[in-house]
């Protein structure tokens, strides 16, 4: 953004805010622990169902997960350069610089443990799969805003790009339904169709979406879930997901600060790769604690950025990476020496006439890519975004704040368990 | 911000925006939920869909044209205006974008331009070959120094010049100023050209065993195909032409006496992004809508499932000018690209062509580019009150947030009682899905979400009357 923001006011607002705050975020705390459906409702008492999880009248093919939404502080790279008022964000909790809105899974977690993760919003969001002949029901949970308790928006899931979708649960709130806050909904899908697709709220789209509301879906063929399609050609050994996206952090500082963006002004300051900047792209996934939070090893602020982008195989095997961009920005990635054979655009399965081998593959906002690759000798092998110049970087490393991540080719590993997962 | 574009919005707001604007939100709904595919629009112009301009003259394998280059103003959403340079057919009013010129393969084709605006203009047909001007070979002009002057062959103020070539491949492409563009067509200077296939021919569309005899009169054919690969249905034929607005260039023109880019040095920051010329809501009104006189092209999509009665696909035919890739989303399902630049998606030969087509549920239109895409909605899951509900019950509506395109029912056709606060605009249980460019930043009109290049995509119940289906 190169609107000045009102100084004046960000300043009168500062003292008084934190103290409304406290008592104002305490009051939507309160609000939705209580958790009562509109009066008159004969609809079930909340408090007696986990997160929204069913227990009856379940078939066995249903995969069910519970997402709760709300606001919260992320943190970005050790040294990454201010931009005063903007970044830090002076509101933001200790070790902490940035206002996001996001997704947190709470899948089996209790209603007290699901209302905890109020002010925890993670960027990016949950990474979700199924697979062709399962159902997803998805259940959405509308935690409120803690830091904008005037701000008393819904939210929605749209799974972009599902086939012959229904408005129902298309996650549009002007043509559909979405979830206002203190309520729950239940999204169900029946993909039909494997390969790699989005998520994100599509409530003040433009909004809700740069403020970190995005995750990557994806459907594995039935009976071959190590195939990217139901197709042999993309058997692959290793699975990674990377979402791109960028943050303008002059509109996030406004979110928090009560100011209006004009987001024809969006102008990004930093580069992410599921929701990290380089180099915390490379650091580890977090593991979930029993209560829901998220940690990650020796790198508290990243607990609300779980996802790792780094790829690991061993040398020769095949290693598949679904791509897939919900920033505003086209852009270009590349693994120079390291050939990529796209495979999949847009959740389809290419044909060999159709299939491209590159160094090199480009996607712009709201595309997806297929990418398999066979994993060269042991080393190094950087996958970064072609376009570093115009990262902030530090002085000892220009690459601070963007999009790179890196293939690491070691001799010995364990077979991996899920999507995105290595040992250390 | 500058002061200076904070004053003359908040002056031309005060203006006759007011009034157009609440017309735009008044309106837009009724209108667009009272209309149906065939219905008419003021001066019975077909409500929805493509409207071809075709040639002025009567002459077989010949189409002409003339177009007045000429200054006027359209309406944007949030009740601004903006002055811009369009095209008027003969001596019609300006409009914008230019007219969509409909030829057929093999055509002569004869455009005449009268310039009206005050400096140099020029016609420049991308992927068009073996144009003429004024009957010596078009080509780019320069001036003493050398500098380009002119993309193409071009004209003063006050004087006219004719292009005429032979329409070549079918498809679908951009024709805009080749004079000065990075302010010509920022002002307007934009428009389509269709080229209509020769093949097949009536007697080959008869013997073509696999196109169903209710389905001879409305099949239309793309591209020179005789396999199943651009068949469409005339009845569902759209055009998406994706373009952008600085509002401070067009202050800088109406208020600042700028008349070339050389003049203009501030930062190029688009706050607009229309389809067809217009800014969501305005996309979804009808064609020739009376509040929106100078922008005649409405850009909601209408279709019925695909059903054995139903069978043939919408085509969208995407153009896109400026300078950055738009990245398009319909949603509700794929669409299958198979064209680009007015050339089929496919290799090998007439008879044996290999389908290179592509399903996207995102198609990024380049600048100058443009892509030929079909549609179909399949009700796959056939949800139904009745018969298959949905699998988990949803809470009612006190305990939603609605939208005013929701009809209050999840299932095709059906309706509901919606929340006091929705002005709903739902009137038969039809289903809108959003089409989008997901820049979001660019699906906004000044900022503001839910505008911009956005447009509705309707699907109908079959054979429902009250929704004109029947």
């Amino acid at each position: 953004m190169n609107d000045q923001p009102n100084q004046d006011a960000t300043r009168r607002l500062g003292l008084s805010r934190r103290s409304f705050l406290i008592s104002g975020g305490g009051a939507v705390v309160a609000l939705i622990a209580g958790g009562a459906y509109a009066a008159g409702s004969s609809e079930p008492t909340r408090g007696k169902v986990p997160a929204g999880l069913r227990t009856t009248g379940v078939p066995a093919n249903v995969r069910q997960r519970a997402f709760a939404v709300s606001d919260g502080w992320v943190g970005m790279p050790t040294g990454l350069p201010a931009i005063p008022p903007y970044f830090p964000d002076t509101l933001a909790a200790e070790g902490f610089q940035t206002y996001v809105f996001g997704f947190r899974d709470v899948t089996g977690l209790d209603r007290t443990q699901v209302q905890a993760q109020a002010g925890k919003a993670q960027v990016c969001a949950p990474l979700l799969e199924v697979s062709v002949g399962e159902e997803l029901w998805l259940t959405l949970s509308n935690l409120g805003l803690l830091t904008r308790p005037d701000l008393v928006d819904s939210h929605t899931v749209h799974w972009h790009g599902f086939r012959n979708a229904i408005p129902y649960y298309d996650g549009v709130p002007e043509t559909s339904v979405s979830v206002p806050i203190g309520r729950d909904f239940t999204y169900v899908y029946r993909p039909l169709d494997a390969g790699t697709y989005m998520y994100h709220c599509h409530f003040e789209d433009v909004e809700h979406v740069t403020m970190g509301m995005t995750g990557i879906v994806f459907v594995r063929p039935e009976g071959h879930p190590k195939w990217a399609y139901d197709d042999e050609t993309t058997a692959f050994d290793r699975e990674y997901a990377i979402m791109l996206t960028e943050m303008d952090l002059a509109g996030h500082w406004n979110d928090a600060h009560i100011q209006v963006s004009d987001w024809t002004s969006y102008k990004p300051d930093v580069w992410l790769m599921n929701g990290r900047a380089y180099p915390d792209t490379l650091q580890p996934n977090s593991a979930r604690t029993p209560t829901g939070d998220m940690e990650v090893p020796g790198q508290p602020h990243l607990q609300y950025q779980p996802e790792s982008s780094l790829i690991k195989a061993k040398p020769g095997e095949k290693v598949l990476i679904r791509l897939a961009n919900l920033g505003f920005q086209e852009q270009t990635l590349t693994m120079p020496g390291v050939p990529l054979t796209t495979v999949g655009n847009d959740a389809r399965l290419l044909g060999p006439e159709q299939r491209t081998i590159s160094d090199t593959v480009v996607l712009g906002p709201g595309e997806s890519r297929d990418v398999l690759l066979t994993a060269p000798g042991v080393g190094h092998y950087p996958f970064y975004n072609t376009d570093p110049t115009r990262y902030r970087g530090i002085p000892s490393d220009q690459w601070v704040g963007g999009q790179r991540t890196e293939l690491v080719v070691q001799a010995n590993l364990s077979p991996q368990p899920a999507a995105n997962q290595w040992e250390s | 911000m500058s002061d200076r574009t904070l004053r003359i919005r908040s002056r031309r707001q005060l203006g006759r925006a007011i009034v157009t604007g609440a017309f735009a939100l008044g309106l837009v709904g009724i209108t667009t939920v009272s209309s149906s595919p065939g219905s008419t629009a003021a001066a019975g112009v077909k409500s929805e869909g493509l409207l071809c301009t075709t040639s002025s003259g009567t002459t077989a394998g010949a189409a002409s044209f003339v177009l007045n280059a000429k200054p006027g103003f359209i309406n944007l959403p949030d009740g601004n205006s903006m002055q811009m340079w369009g095209y008027g057919v003969g001596n019609g009013p300006f409009q914008y974008p230019g007219p969509v010129l409909c030829v057929n393969e093999g055509d002569r084709v004869t455009i005449t331009l009268r310039n009206q605006l005050a400096v140099r203009t020029s016609l420049l047909f991308l992927g068009i070959d073996g144009v003429m001007a004024n009957n010596v070979a078009a080509q780019a002009q320069f001036n003493g120094s050398g500098v380009l002057q002119s993309l193409t062959s071009d004209v003063a103020p006050g004087g006219s010049i004719t292009y005429t070539f032979t329409a070549g491949s079918p498809g679908t492409y951009v024709y805009e100023s080749g004079n000065d563009p990075e302010l010509q067509i920022e002002m307007g200077l934009v428009g389509a050209l269709i080229v209509r296939p020769s093949l097949p021919t009536p007697a080959e569309l008869a013997a073509m065993t696999d196109v169903p005899v209710g389905e001879q009169a409305t099949v239309r054919f793309a591209y020179d195909d005789r396999s199943a690969l651009s068949r469409y249905s005339s009845e569902h034929e759209y055009l998406v032409l994706l373009t952008e607005l600085d509002p401070d260039v067009h202050y800088a023109v109406e208020e600042g006496g700028v008349t070339t880019s050389a003049q203009y040095s501030e930062a190029y920051t688009p706050r607009y992004f229309m389809i067809n010329g217009r800014s969501f809501p305005d996309t979804i009104a009808p064609n020739g809508a009376g509040w929106l006189p100078s922008q005649p092209y409405g850009a909601l999509s209408h279709v019925e499932p695909l059903s054995t009665n139903n069978p043939l696909p919408a085509l969208i035919r995407y153009l896109a000018v400026g300078g950055e890739p738009y990245p398009f989303h319909p949603h509700s399902n794929h669409e299958t690209v198979i064209a680009k630049d007015g050339r089929l998606l496919a290799d090998g030969s007439l008879s044996a062509l290999i389908d290179l087509s592509l399903e996207k549920f995102a198609i990024v239109v380049d600048p100058g580019s443009t892509v030929d895409a079909l549609f179909t909605w399949e009700n796959i899951e056939d949800y139904s009150a009745a018969g298959k509900p949905t699998p988990v019950p949803g809470p009612s509506s006190k305990n939603l947030t609605e939208g005013e395109y929701w009809s209050g029912s999840p299932y095709l056709g059906g309706t509901g009682a919606l929340n006091p606060e929705v002005q709903g605009k739902n009137v038969c249980g039809e289903y809108y899905h959003v089409a989008h460019n997901h820049n979001l930043a660019e699906a906004t009109n000044y900022g503001a979400a839910f505008g911009g290049q956005l447009t509705l995509i309707r699907v109908d119940p079959v054979d429902n009357a009250s929704c004109g289906n029947s």
